[in-house]
C-alpha cells in the first residue's frame, strides 16, 4: 500500500512539472519570469529591418 | 476612452522605474543603459482605461541606433494620446535636447523632472513653472525611485491627452530658418498630418532620409525643398542638420539660463566626479575592480568569518538537505515501508540531486544581492566604461560588456541583449564570448569545487570570473584578426550615472528574479533528471542479467560515461572519476546546475557521512587539485545549456554562424583546460611529460601566434605605410 501511495504522488509530482514545462515551452508569446525558457516570443520587432534603418553616417 | 501614454527619455533617466511604479509591474530596471531593448507596455494601476508605453532610452529622434529607431517609429508610427517625457534633472542641458524634439511631435507632452531629490542634494534648483513657461507644456518634478509625485505625473498626462493640449514652442530657430521651415511645411501639408508637420518639416530639412523614403515626394517637391535649404546653408555656411543641432541647443541654454540655478561653479567636481577619479582612474580601475569582485566572492562564496553565503550554504548542506529533509523523508518512507528501491530513488535520487542544487541557494543569493547593489549604486556602469577602455584595445566596444553583465545572472537574456550593438560583426562576437561569463547556474560548480578540494578559497570564484573576461579579451583579440570580424569598434556613447544608496525594491526585485528562476528549474527540470540518473547509475548488466547494480561503476551510466571519457582523458579526467566527469559535462547542456546534480546522484549526496559533507570528502578523493581546476574552466567555458544555445541560434539567425559559435566555445574550453592541466601539472609535479605536453606546448603556441599575427584590415581603415613613404 505505501509502495502505491508513493508511486502515486511523485507519478504527480512528475505529471504537474511535465505539464508546467510544455505550457512553458508552448505559451512563449509573454515573458514567464524564467529566462532559461526565453524563447524570444515577446519581441515583436523586425531587428533586421531597424537595423537597415540606422543612419550610419554622424552629423558633422 | 482608452488612452495611451508613452515613457520618452534619455538612457537611464528612470523610466523603466517609473513604468514600475506606475503599472506595478516588475520590469528588470538597470542602472545602465540599453535594458529596454524592447518597448513593454502596461495599463495604468487603478485607470485600467489607460496603458503606459516603456520606451527604450534615446538621446534623439534621429536614427542612429537602434534603440533610436525603435522610439521613433513608435512616437511617430502609432501617436500616443500623450507623452511622459522623464528627464534626468542632474543633467537638464542634455536631456532637454530630446524634449525639444518631442515637442515638435504635435503629441500632448508633460515633462517629468526626476531625481529632483539629487539636484536639491547639489544645491541646484530647478524653477518648474518658468520651465513650464518655457516648454509651453506642463512640466512636474518626481522622483521614481522613490515614487514621490509619479501618479500625479500620470493624471497629468491623462488630463494633457484628453484636452488635446498639444505644446507650441516657438523663437527656437533663427529667422531664416524658420521661413525655410514654413516654407517646407507649406510643400508637405497636402501628405502629412497637420500636427506632425512641423517635426516632418524639420526631419526633412535635416535631409532625414528615412523621412524622405516615407514621404514619397515628388522629383519638383524635392528639387523646391532642397532650393530652400541650400538657400539657408549658403546664408549660415554650415549644413542643414548642423544647423538645427546648433540653434536647438542655443535655445536650451537660454531656457536653462532662465529656469535653472546651479550653486556650483561651473567646473567644481561632485561627489560622484571626485569618486570616479578614483575607480574610474586609468591604472587604478581594474584592480579596483578586481579587488571589489574578490570581496563579493569572499562574502558569497569564501571561507572566512564574513561569507555568509558560505554559511548559509553549509548549513543547507549539513543541516537542512544533511538532516532534516532526509530525516523527514526516510520517517514518511519508513512508516510506509516502502521497498529499498523506491526509497533508493527518493532518497538518493531525488533527495540526492536535488538537495546538492539546491543547497547553493545561500551562496547564489548573497552573490546577487552584491551584484544587485553594485548595479544600482552605479559601479556597475563604470565598470562598463573601464571594460570599453580594455575591450577597445581589442577590439571589442564597452557596448559588448553590457551583454556581458547581464550575463553574470542568465546567459540567455545576456545573449539577447548583444541586439543593442549595432554592427553585425561586434554583435556575432559578443553572441559567441557572452558564454563565457559565469552565470548563476555556473557557481554552483564553482562553489562545489572551491568547498571540495580548494578549502573554500573565494580565489576560485574570483579566478573563475577573471578567466571569464580573460576568454572574451582573447576572443577578442583572435577573432577580430579574421577578415569576418575585422574593423574598427563601434563608438559606445554611455552616460555615467550619479552615485546613490541602491533601491531595496530594485535590488529585492533583480535577486529574486534571479534566484527564484534558479528554484524553479530546481524543481522541475533537475527533479525529473536526478530521477532519470538515478535509474541509469543504479541499473546494469551482471553476468549478463539486467537489475541494480551494487557499484555504480558497472552501471548503464558508467558504461555510457567510460565510451566517452576517452575524449576528455588529456584534460586530467581519469580514473574512477572519468566517467562521472563525462557524464555531469554533458548533463549540464541541459542547465547547467546539472553538473552539481549529476555529482548529487552520483555520490549519494543524501547519504551523509558522520563527518558530514560526504560529496566533498568522495570529491576531493578523486580529483586532484588541477584535474578539478581543469574541469570547472572546461564547464565554465564550454557550450552553454541548450536554452542559451537556442537563444544563440536565434540571434544569430543563420545555422553556420551557430555551429561556429557552439563549436569555438567548445574548442576554446578543451584547449583552455588541456593547456591548464598538461602544463599547470608539469609544474606542480602533478602530471608527468608526455605526447600531450608536447600537444598543450603546440595548441599554447598556436594560441600565442593567433594573438600577436597581423590580422585581417580592412582596405578603408588600412593605412599604407609603403604609399605614405613614397610620397614624402
Amino acid at each position: 500500500m505505501g509502495n502505491i501511495i508513493v508511486l502515486l504522488v511523485l507519478s504527480i509530482a512528475i505529471a504537474l512539472i511535465l505539464r508546467s514545462l510544455y505550457f512553458q515551452h508552448k505559451n512563449h508569446k509573454n515573458c514567464t519570469g524564467n529566462c532559461a525558457s526565453c524563447h524570444s516570443g515577446g519581441c515583436h520587432h523586425d531587428w533586421e529591418g531597424i537595423l537597415r534603418q540606422i543612419k550610419t553616417d554622424p552629423p558633422k | 476612452m482608452e488612452i495611451k501614454i508613452a515613457l520618452a527619455g534619455n538612457p537611464n533617466s528612470g523610466k523603466t522605474t517609473l513604468f514600475n511604479q506606475l503599472t506595478g509591474s516588475r520590469q528588470r530596471v538597470g542602472n545602465w543603459p540599453g535594458v529596454t531593448v524592447e518597448k513593454k507596455e502596461g495599463t495604468l494601476k487603478g485607470e485600467n482605461q489607460c496603458t503606459i508605453q516603456d520606451l527604450p532610452g534615446i538621446y534623439s529622434l534621429s536614427p542612429y541606433s537602434l534603440e533610436e529607431v525603435v522610439s521613433r517609429n513608435y512616437l511617430v508610427n502609432e501617436k500616443p494620446d500623450a507623452i511622459l517625457n522623464i528627464v534626468d534633472g542632474t543633467n537638464i542641458e542634455r536631456n532637454l535636447y530630446l524634449t525639444t524634439q518631442l515637442l515638435e511631435l504635435g503629441i500632448p507632452t508633460v515633462v517629468c523632472v526626476n531625481m529632483m531629490d539629487l539636484v536639491k542634494r547639489n544645491g541646484d534648483q530647478i524653477d518648474i513653472d518658468k520651465l513650464s513657461e518655457k516648454l509651453d507644456c506642463p512640466v512636474v518634478s518626481i522622483s521614481a525611485l522613490k515614487g514621490q509625485g509619479t501618479k500625479e505625473a500620470a493624471l497629468k498626462a491623462i488630463k494633457t491627452a484628453q484636452a488635446h493640449q498639444v505644446p507650441r514652442m516657438d523663437k527656437v530657430y533663427a529667422k531664416n530658418v524658420e521661413a525655410a521651415l514654413e516654407q517646407i511645411e507649406a510643400i508637405l501639408s497636402s501628405s502629412v498630418d497637420n500636427g506632425m508637420l512641423r517635426w516632418y518639416s524639420i526631419k526633412v530639412f535635416e535631409r532625414d532620409e528615412r523621412i524622405h523614403e516615407i514621404l514619397k515626394l515628388k522629383e519638383n517637391e524635392k528639387k523646391e525643398i532642397e532650393t530652400i535649404i541650400q538657400k539657408v546653408e549658403n546664408e549660415m555656411d554650415d549644413d542643414s542638420e548642423s544647423i538645427i543641432t546648433s540653434q536647438r541647443y542655443d535655445h536650451i541654454g537660454q531656457i536653462v539660463q532662465y529656469a535653472v540655478k546651479k550653486k556650483s561653479e561651473k567646473h567644481a567636481l561632485s561627489v560622484s566626479d571626485k569618486i570616479d577619479k578614483i575607480v574610474t582612474n586609468r591604472i587604478l580601475a581594474l584592480p579596483i575592480f578586481i579587488a571589489i569582485m574578490y570581496v563579493v566572492y569572499t562574502i558569497a562564496m569564501g571561507s572566512t568569518s564574513i561569507s555568509i553565503g558560505t554559511m548559509g550554504t553549509d548549513w543547507a548542506n549539513d543541516v537542512l538537505f544533511g538532516e532534516i529533509v532526509p530525516n523527514f523523508f526516510d520517517g514518511i518512507l519508513t512508516s510506509l515501508h516502502v521497498n529499498d528501491v523506491l526509497y533508493g530513488l527518493i532518497m538518493d535520487g531525488i533527495l540526492g540531486g536535488v538537495g546538492a542544487v539546491l543547497g547553493f541557494v545561500p551562496q547564489i543569493l548573497v552573490l546577487f544581492i552584491l551584484l544587485s547593489v553594485m548595479e544600482d549604486i552605479g559601479y556597475m556602469s563604470r565598470v562598463a566604461f573601464i571594460m570599453d577602455r580594455i575591450f577597445r584595445r581589442f577590439g571589442l566596444s564597452g557596448k559588448s560588456f553590457i551583454p556581458m553583465l547581464v550575463a553574470t545572472g542568465c546567459g540567455v537574456p545576456g545573449i539577447m541583449a548583444s541586439r543593442t550593438i549595432e554592427q553585425d560583426r561586434d554583435r556575432k562576437m559578443t553572441i559567441m564570448t557572452t558564454g563565457f561569463i559565469p552565470c548563476g547556474a555556473k557557481m554552483p560548480i564553482i562553489g562545489l569545487f572551491a568547498g571540495a578540494v580548494f578549502g573554500g578559497s573565494s580565489l576560485v570564484a574570483t579566478s573563475a570570473f577573471v578567466i571569464g573576461i580573460a576568454a572574451v579579451i582573447l576572443s577578442g583579440i583572435m577573432l577580430k584578426k579574421f577578415k569576418a570580424f575585422a574593423g574598427e569598434p563601434a563608438p559606445f556613447v554611455m552616460e555615467l550615472p550619479s552615485y546613490h544608496l541602491p533601491s531595496l525594491g530594485n535590488v529585492v526585485r533583480a535577486t529574486w528574479e534571479r534566484g527564484w528562476s534558479f528554484i524553479k528549474r530546481a524543481g522541475s527540470i533537475i527533479l525529473l533528471s536526478s530521477i532519470v540518473l538515478w535509474f541509469l547509475q543504479g541499473f546494469g548488466f551482471t553476468d549478463g542479467q539486467f537489475g541494480m547494480v551494487a557499484d555504480n561503476n558497472t552501471s548503464l551510466l558508467a558504461n555510457i560515461g567510460n565510451a566517452l571519457a576517452w575524449i576528455f582523458a588529456p584534460l586530467g579526467w581519469i580514473g574512477d572519476m572519468a566517467w562521472k566527469a563525462t557524464v555531469a559535462t554533458f548533463t549540464g547542456l541541459i542547465a547547467k546546475e546539472e553538473v552539481v546534480n549529476t555529482f548529487g546522484v552520483l555520490y549519494n549526496f543524501a547519504e551523509v557521512s558522520e563527518e558530514g559533507n560526504e560529496i566533498w570528502t568522495l570529491i576531493a578523493r578523486d580529483f586532484t587539485p588541477i584535474a578539478a581546476y581543469s574541469f570547472m574552466i572546461f564547464n565554465l567555458l564550454c557550450a552553454p545549456c541548450f536554452a542559451a544555445m537556442g537563444a544563440i541560434k536565434r540571434e544569430m539567425n543563420n545555422p553556420k554562424w551557430t555551429l561556429a559559435a557552439i563549436g569555438y566555445m567548445c574548442v576554446f574550453a578543451y584547449v583552455s583546460s588541456l593547456i591548464v592541466y598538461q602544463l599547470g601539472g608539469l609544474i606542480l609535479g602533478e602530471v608527468t611529460f608526455s605526447i600531450w605536453t608536447i600537444v598543450a606546448l603546440a595548441l599554447l603556441a598556436g594560441i600565442l601566434y593567433l594573438l600577436f599575427r597581423p590580422g585581417y584590415k580592412p582596405k578603408t581603415e588600412a593605412i599604407d605605410i609603403q604609399k605614405i613613404s613614397i610620397a614624402k
